[in-house]
């Protein structure tokens, strides 16, 4: 029976349940880290691993901790996760921390990893949860780079920070392009994200509202 | 046991937070000579970026301790006060930029870095800047060329600028570039660069700066930086103008070197 249900666990929140257009979670990072790809990308792997190592280790606790303060315990353990990681990167890669410095905050608040937690680590076992963890964290990750593609594509004109649209503009000689501002505004990810909730649903009858 | 209880309850949150604070003290004391010298690597960077285009080459994490090594920096740095005079027995490499500010101005008693780069047979004096960005901290380094008033170049960084927008100050290698020639004073008065949208001119006569497009706030906030920290180099800069004025005069009229040396050095020889 488990081992019926274990492809779903990781290939469901990757699209037909993803945690950002179908479950609505982590959308204020979603709008925020989304300008680049770079960022979005890294963001997209940091939580992914972040929320599969909590699941595992909330899984792992799930018969000893106190029902009343299981959010907490939650917190602290993705609050020290997070530091710990932190610290390791600034001793011994210290570009890479200075990249993530912000985002790697942005994750202890991510509403993916307590919803996770909550939902589903607290009552299944480690294997289930780290799958439930790769799952949704990679479902996150899709939707970021996604819609960050979008955003630096059409808003700053580069992919990957490599000046694609300029190169073609000058080769062709034309030098009327200017690139769409409001791709660089967060309310260009809010739209994206719509229109991508919208595809989905038509293709998915049963997200469909009755 | 009943997982219930509250014995068991705080019994379990004791041990929990026991076990992660010693978790986290072993990891931030055992890891912490390692992070020492990263930062410290990273604000040698820093201090160099600002003149990089003096350098002629790209300052990076990795050949920053070897530039700075080859410049003798250690050897050419001093500390001022807001006044422009020298301060003794103060490493300017270790002063924290945040304690020498209150409310985003220098403070009346700060001791002020003032690193002195010689690339070239020419002096550069590298300053800090420090305030606060949109989100939280920006901070940088500016240098100015020996007439204490040419820009030769600035580098920032900061704490938690958005990224894709505010960050390009950082990111962008353009921004910081867009100050190399831009000026302190404009004819004997102080009028540091401003950082203003397309189309804008400062009132005051200021050479001016591109702001970065969405990101309005960090922009002003920097131009603001630049402002505040530069009024605390005000005074040292003056002297370093005065003396190269009259290092130029001596050269061309041997009789008024004399009075050079009646001129209080800002910088230790």
């Amino acid at each position: 029976m488990a081992a019926e249900k274990k492809p779903g666990i990781f290939t469901g929140p990757l699209w037909t349940n993803n945690p950002v257009v179908v479950q609505v979670l982590g959308i204020c990072s979603a709008l925020a880290v989304t300008t680049q790809m770079k960022p979005a990308l890294v963001m997209g792997i940091s939580l992914t691993c972040v929320l599969a190592f909590a699941n595992v280790i909330i899984s792992l606790m799930r018969n000893t901790i106190p029902n009343r303060i299981r959010i907490i315990v939650q917190l602290v353990v993705v609050a020290a996760l997070v530091i710990l990681v932190n610290q390791i990167l600034k001793a011994y890669a210290f570009e890479v921390s200075k990249q993530l410095s912000v985002y790697v905050g942005l994750i202890i608040t991510n509403c993916i990893l307590m919803g996770r937690l909550e939902a589903f680590a607290l009552g299944n076992k480690p294997w289930p949860a780290l799958l439930d963890g790769l799952g949704n964290g990679l479902g996150y990750a899709i939707i970021l780079f996604v819609v960050a593609t979008f955003r630096e594509f059409f808003g700053s004109g580069t992919l990957f920070g490599i000046d694609v649209i300029a190169r073609f503009v000058n080769e062709s000689g034309y030098d009327g392009y200017q690139n769409c501002g409001i791709f660089v505004m967060p309310t260009s990810a809010l739209i994206l994200i719509g229109c991508i909730i919208w595809y989905l649903r038509s293709k998915n009858p049963d997200l469909q509202e009755k | 046991m009943n997982r219930n209880s509250n014995v068991y309850t705080v019994i379990y949150a004791a041990l929990l937070c026991a076990l992660v604070a010693v978790l986290l003290t072993v990891a931030a004391v055992g890891l912490a000579p390692q992070q020492k010298a990263n930062s410290d690597n990273e604000k040698k960077q820093q201090i160099l970026s600002s003149i990089s285009s003096v350098l002629g080459k790209e300052v990076t994490f990795e050949n920053a301790a070897q530039i700075w090594d080859e410049l003798d920096m250690d050897n050419n740095m001093s500390v001022v006060n807001v006044k422009g005079d020298e301060v003794a027995g103060v490493n300017a490499f270790d002063i924290v930029a945040k304690q020498q500010f209150k409310a985003g101005v220098v403070k009346d008693d700060a001791n002020l870095p003032l690193f002195i780069a010689n690339v070239n047979g020419k002096p550069y004096y590298i300053m800090c800047l420090y305030g606060s960005g949109l989100w939280d901290a920006v901070w940088g380094y500016i240098s100015v060329e020996s007439d204490g008033s040419t820009i030769a170049g600035a580098s920032f960084d900061h704490a938690s600028e958005t990224a894709g927008l505010g960050a390009k100050i950082k990111d962008d290698p353009a921004f910081a570039a867009a100050f190399v020639g831009k000026h302190v004073f404009q004819n004997g008065q102080f009028a540091p660069v401003q950082v203003l949208k397309q189309g804008k001119t400062a009132a005051n006569g200021a050479d001016q700066v591109d702001a970065i497009t969405g990101a309005t706030k960090t922009s002003d906030c920097v131009s603001l930086i630049v402002n505040n920290s530069l009024t605390g180099y005000k005074a040292a800069l003056e002297k370093i103008g005065t003396l190269s004025n009259m290092v130029q005069d001596c050269a061309a009229d041997s009789t008024v070197c004399d009075s050079i040396q009646n001129v209080e050095p800002v910088i230790a020889e």
